[in-house]
């Protein structure tokens, strides 16, 4: 049915001959070569074994690559077993992203979803998971913008991937002021009872994928993680589009 | 193919055309339409490469089905009872149409008594109710009584199709119903609760308007607001037309887009969640399109207004031409007919303009106005490309349905659609306060009255300004087209080509060739240049006669005209006569001939003289009131009439010669062409008592073929004209007095016309022509043409060959 609504969607607003990250002219549709290359690059960067955030400027580096664990990670424990993302949160992506959320076009997840199953298969560390599940919007918020950015990727990724999604048993209670701009600790406490399970037993004993937009500083995709955890899953694993870079 | 809606559409109006030319039976087209959508079915389940021509196939069979069901619902067993007095009862199907001195209500018959007798019947009617004080609603139970009569075709080419028109519409049939009584409610039948909703509240709100303004302010708000037409006077729409804003006038896109625009603010204003901005706007939409009659251009921008805001809210790029084929789509789906009528082509095709047109025009202008101080630029452009892209786009069309463009209509748009964002909000609060206590709406309407006076009086200097309108010949179907490709190559150059355009623009090129040199070997007018026509016109009861030289001189010969003309200029001349003359591409009258005072023959030249240039007028002796002196109109002429001496003081006033012809006088047009006047003679004026008898009777003369004009020559003038010495002999002859009895049979052996035209209205109360006379005419031989039952009938001649056409086919 999903399918067929979409189907009927790309009938009636077809997408047009433009790449859907830059805007550039694009024959079939689709990432263009240069987006796509830019795409491709970021594969070849470092990035930080567990939380998959891409090393900044002037961030130090040692041994290969794929061992590197960043300094956020050497002395913190994340609820999350690992996560990973799309690329760094700039350019293209934070553009698209941008796009995505506040402009509402909500076509892009269509663009997104899939670049992250490409991120989700290029991990072999992802294993056996039961169920994904998107990071909730408070009501108020959905109300708001009218769609859960990160339930609609979930929902994508799941046709893709072939795994069942839940977008409802996650909850967040009440809203709470804005993450972005906020230093860790008030972003932690900011988010702290924020979020809840409804049928906790859908998750017991199952491998979770969380799915998220953007990965900044890990608090949200922690708080929901330890929730999901909480409720008796085996191992939350995080996907977002997009990850922050650390010094 | 990036647009399959787009393409989709084309090949599903295509189908219609097709259907619409093509005489096959609708289950013929079903049943092929089935067997290839169940090809598709199974192309689609074998994943068969080629299986999006078969679905292209299907939509032009689709087209094509509905276009033959369609045609096919017209017929009813009501023709049958055509030309009969019959009692019919049936619904009130749709909106009455309620004009000044009638109203229209599309009938669903339901029963018919005819002569004491009932019978069940079906199909739809027209009743056109007059003399009629109470007007009916949407839904009501009516039996009326009156004369069951099928529409009119067209008379002259190019002319109004009454009887097309409401076949378009469903109708074949429309029952005349006088005075009274004649229109009686018998109940109420079964309607749309909304439709019914929104024409209630639609009533209530105009209500408003009419007990606060006056006549023909209030017509124009409840036009502007909602669409109500009926009731707008000629002259008013004719100026909105002449200066390129009727648009503004029939609730159109601009209207939609205008609501829209009201229900966003409204939201701001009451802090509604912007995801709730679909959910409100789509039944306000519906339910003003609803309200304003479901036109064409309404339906489109609604339609066209809800993609837009459903592509916002789930999330969508919009595409503009998708969204405007999905529009055709749903409507002709919906009426395939709609396809035909000027108002679904001329929005359509005015939408492309501006969404195609309009961007290439916006960057040429901005870059243009870059000097302008601040972020003019930008506005500025956009203010004037849209008007310009919607006229270059809607300009064959506008010339063809109503052989004008106007120069004026960027600046009267310019100045035009804000004051009409003004009148309408200022119109709708009025009429929604108006509902809580009438005086509320009295006091805002006084203002808004004062914007409707500006607004009148703007499109009133615009009409007046020389050049404001350029009046054209109907344009040829390729000259159309040929502007159409030609504004597509140069924005698409202008936009630069793209290779995989051209790639595939190459392969066409041949075809493209091809098809342009056969169109162009059958449409070219091979050797046009000898031929002199002659235009018995359709006027209805009365006479007027176009004679075109060889060499593009033009002669009218009398204007037709009905009861009243002379006083109040407008008829015949103004409705039937000019209309012709522009769409033939007439612009000047070289000479205006009115063989005598009679209003039939001289009334629509009332129209005519203030509004074409005339070069010389060509009067009957008697009339000659202004040169000779009120003491030489001679004492048997005292029943002139006022009208016509008035006439031709404003034909003097005008500066036009007016020349006094008499028999022996010659009019010398052209060379080649020999014009003689036969009659009448002046010594036979001065006793003569009736008018019809001082006719001008010409005899027009080219290489070997002859016409002669006999205007209304009685008895006693034909006995005149026999007796002169003057060759009478001719191969066209206009019968004397739209054929009446008082025809010698020795006029007719002395002409020995080939040809007889008969210049006479249907119906008409004089009983022309008479059953002697045409018995006259068969016994001698000659082909007979009746205005009334051919239409127009327009003689062609090279000099040896006599070639005739009628505007319309006998029944």
């Amino acid at each position: 049915m999903y399918s067929v609504w979409n189907d009927f969607l790309n009938l009636i607003f077809p997408a047009r001959p433009f790449c859907p990250l830059c805007g550039e002219h694009s024959p079939d549709k689709n990432v263009c070569g240069r987006c796509r290359s830019t795409l491709d690059s970021y594969l070849l960067e470092h990035r930080c074994r567990k939380c998959g955030r891409f090393p900044g400027k002037g961030a130090v580096l040692a041994g290969s690559p794929f061992e590197h664990l960043c300094f956020e990670c050497r002395k913190h424990k994340w609820p999350f077993a690992l996560a990973r993302a799309v690329g760094p949160y700039e350019g293209i992506l934070k553009d698209s992203i941008h796009r995505y959320k506040y402009a509402r076009r909500r076509v892009l997840a269509l663009t997104l979803a899939p670049l992250m199953a490409e991120a989700y298969r290029a991990e072999p560390l992802y294993t056996e998971i039961g169920l994904i599940l998107p990071v909730p919007l408070s009501g108020e918020k959905l109300r708001d913008r009218g769609f859960n950015q990160a339930a609609l990727l979930a929902k994508e990724l799941s046709v893709l991937l072939q795994i069942p999604a839940d977008v409802r048993t996650l909850v967040k209670k009440f809203e709470t002021p804005p993450q972005a701009g906020l230093p860790r600790a008030a972003r932690e406490s900011n988010l702290k009872d924020a979020f809840d399970m409804i049928k906790a037993e859908k998750v017991n004993g199952k491998n979770i994928l969380l799915i998220d937009d953007v990965f900044t500083t890990g608090s949200t995709l922690s708080a929901v993680a330890s929730v999901i955890r909480l409720a008796g899953a085996k191992h939350v694993f995080g996907l977002t589009a997009a990850t922050g870079r650390y010094f | 193919m990036n647009r399959p809606l787009v393409v989709l559409a084309f090949f599903f109006a295509a189908g219609i055309l097709a259907g619409e030319a093509a005489n096959i039976q609708s289950s013929t087209a079903l049943a092929l339409a089935f067997f290839s959508f169940f090809t598709a079915v199974t192309g689609c389940i074998l994943a068969w490469k080629e299986n999006r021509r078969v679905i292209l196939i299907l939509f032009f069979l689709l087209g094509m089905v509905l276009a033959r069901i369609e045609a096919e619902k017209v017929e009813t067993q009501l023709a049958g009872y055509t030309g009969q007095r019959v009692v019919m009862t049936g619904r009130v199907m749709a909106e009455p149409d309620v004009r000044e001195d009638k109203v229209f209500y599309p009938m669903q018959a339901q029963e018919l008594i005819k002569a004491g007798e009932r019978h069940a019947v079906s199909g739809t009617v027209r009743l056109q109710a007059s003399e009629a004080s109470q007007v009916f609603a949407y839904g009501d139970v009516l039996m009326a009584s009156g004369l069951l009569i099928r529409p009119e075709p067209a008379g002259n080419p190019g002319g109004f199709d009454y009887r097309t028109y409401l076949e378009r519409h469903g109708i074949k049939v429309v029952l005349l119903a006088r005075g009274q009584d004649a229109v009686q409610k018998t109940g109420i039948g079964g309607s749309n609760p909304f439709l019914n909703a929104a024409l209630k509240l639609k009533q209530k709100l105009s209500a408003a308007a009419t007990a606060s303004l006056t006549p023909s302010q209030s017509a124009v708000l409840n036009g502007v607001l909602f669409g109500t037409q009926g009731l707008i006077d000629r002259d008013t729409r004719w100026s909105f037309q002449k200066t390129g804003v009727v648009h503004i006038l029939s609730v159109s896109g601009l209207h939609v887009g205008l609501v829209l625009g009201g229900i966003f603010g409204l939201m701001r204003l009451l802090r509604l969640p912007p995801n709730l901005t679909a959910a409100v706007t789509t039944p306000a939409l519906i339910f003003y399109a609803l309200m304003t009659g479901l036109n064409p251009a309404v339906l489109r921008a609604t339609i066209m207004a809800l993609l837009l805001v459903w592509a916002h809210h789930l999330g969508r790029e919009r595409d503009w031409p998708t969204t405007l084929a999905f529009a055709a789509l749903v409507m002709l789906a919906w009426k395939p007919l709609e396809l035909f009528s000027p108002g679904f082509q001329l929005s359509f095709t005015a939408t492309w303009g501006i969404l195609y047109l309009g961007p290439v025009f916006t960057g040429t202008f901005s870059r243009l106005f870059k000097n302008l101080p601040g972020n003019m630029a930008l506005p500025a452009a956009q203010a004037l490309s849209i008007p310009l892209a919607a006229q270059m786009a809607a300009v064959p069309l506008v010339a063809w349905y109503y052989n004008l463009v106007s120069l004026v209509s960027i600046p009267a748009n310019l100045l035009a659609v804000p004051l009409v964002g003004l009148v309408m909000g200022l119109g709708m609060f009025a009429a929604c306060l108006g509902m809580l206590w009438l005086p509320l709406a009295v006091f805002i309407n006084a203002s808004t009255a004062a914007v409707l006076d500006l607004f009148l009086a703007l499109i009133g200097i615009f009409q007046r300004l020389p050049g404001a309108v350029v009046y054209l010949a109907t344009p040829p179907l390729l000259l159309a087209m040929a502007w159409y490709g030609a504004l597509t190559a140069a924005a698409a150059a202008y936009n630069g080509w793209r290779p995989v355009c051209l790639q595939r623009l190459k392969g066409w090129v041949p075809a493209g060739a091809m098809t342009f040199v056969v169109v162009l070997l059958i449409w070219w007018p091979w050797g046009g240049g000898n031929r002199l026509t002659v235009h018995f016109l359709d006027v209805g009861q009365g006479d007027s006669i176009l004679v075109q030289t060889p060499g593009g001189k033009n002669m009218l010969i009398d204007a037709g005209g009905r009861p009243g003309e002379f006083l109040s200029g407008s008829g015949t001349g103004e409705q039937v006569v000019a209309p012709y003359l522009r769409s033939i591409g007439v612009s000047r009258i070289d000479a205006l001939v009115l063989t005598h005072p009679h209003e039939d023959h001289s009334g629509g030249a009332v129209f005519l003289i203030d509004n074409f240039p005339v070069d010389l007028a060509v009067v009957s002796t008697t009339g000659d009131a202004g040169n000779k002196g009120d003491s030489g109109v001679s004492e048997g002429a005292s029943d002139i009439p006022d009208g016509y001496k008035a006439l031709l003081d404003k034909i003097a006033l005008n500066g036009t010669p007016l020349q006094v012809a008499e028999s022996g006088d010659t009019l010398r047009l052209e060379d080649g062409v020999f014009i003689e006047v036969l009659a009448p003679k002046e010594d036979a004026v001065q006793k003569e008592q009736e008018l019809n008898n001082i006719s001008l009777v010409l005899k027009m003369t080219y290489g070997r073929r002859s016409f002669i004009f006999t205007g209304d020559v009685e008895s006693e003038a034909q006995k005149e004209l026999i007796r002169t010495d003057e060759v009478l002999r001719a191969d066209v002859l206009k019968m004397p007095h739209h054929g009446s009895r008082t025809l010698l049979p020795e006029l007719l052996e002395q002409i020995q016309p080939e040809v007889a035209v008969i210049s006479v209205g249907a119906h008409n109360t004089f009983g022309h022509p008479s059953l002697y006379t045409l018995d006259l005419l068969d016994r001698c031989g000659a082909r007979v043409y009746r205005t009334d039952q051919d239409g127009a009938v327009i003689v062609q001649t090279d000099g040896n060959y006599l070639k005739i056409w009628t505007g319309k086919k006998r029944d």
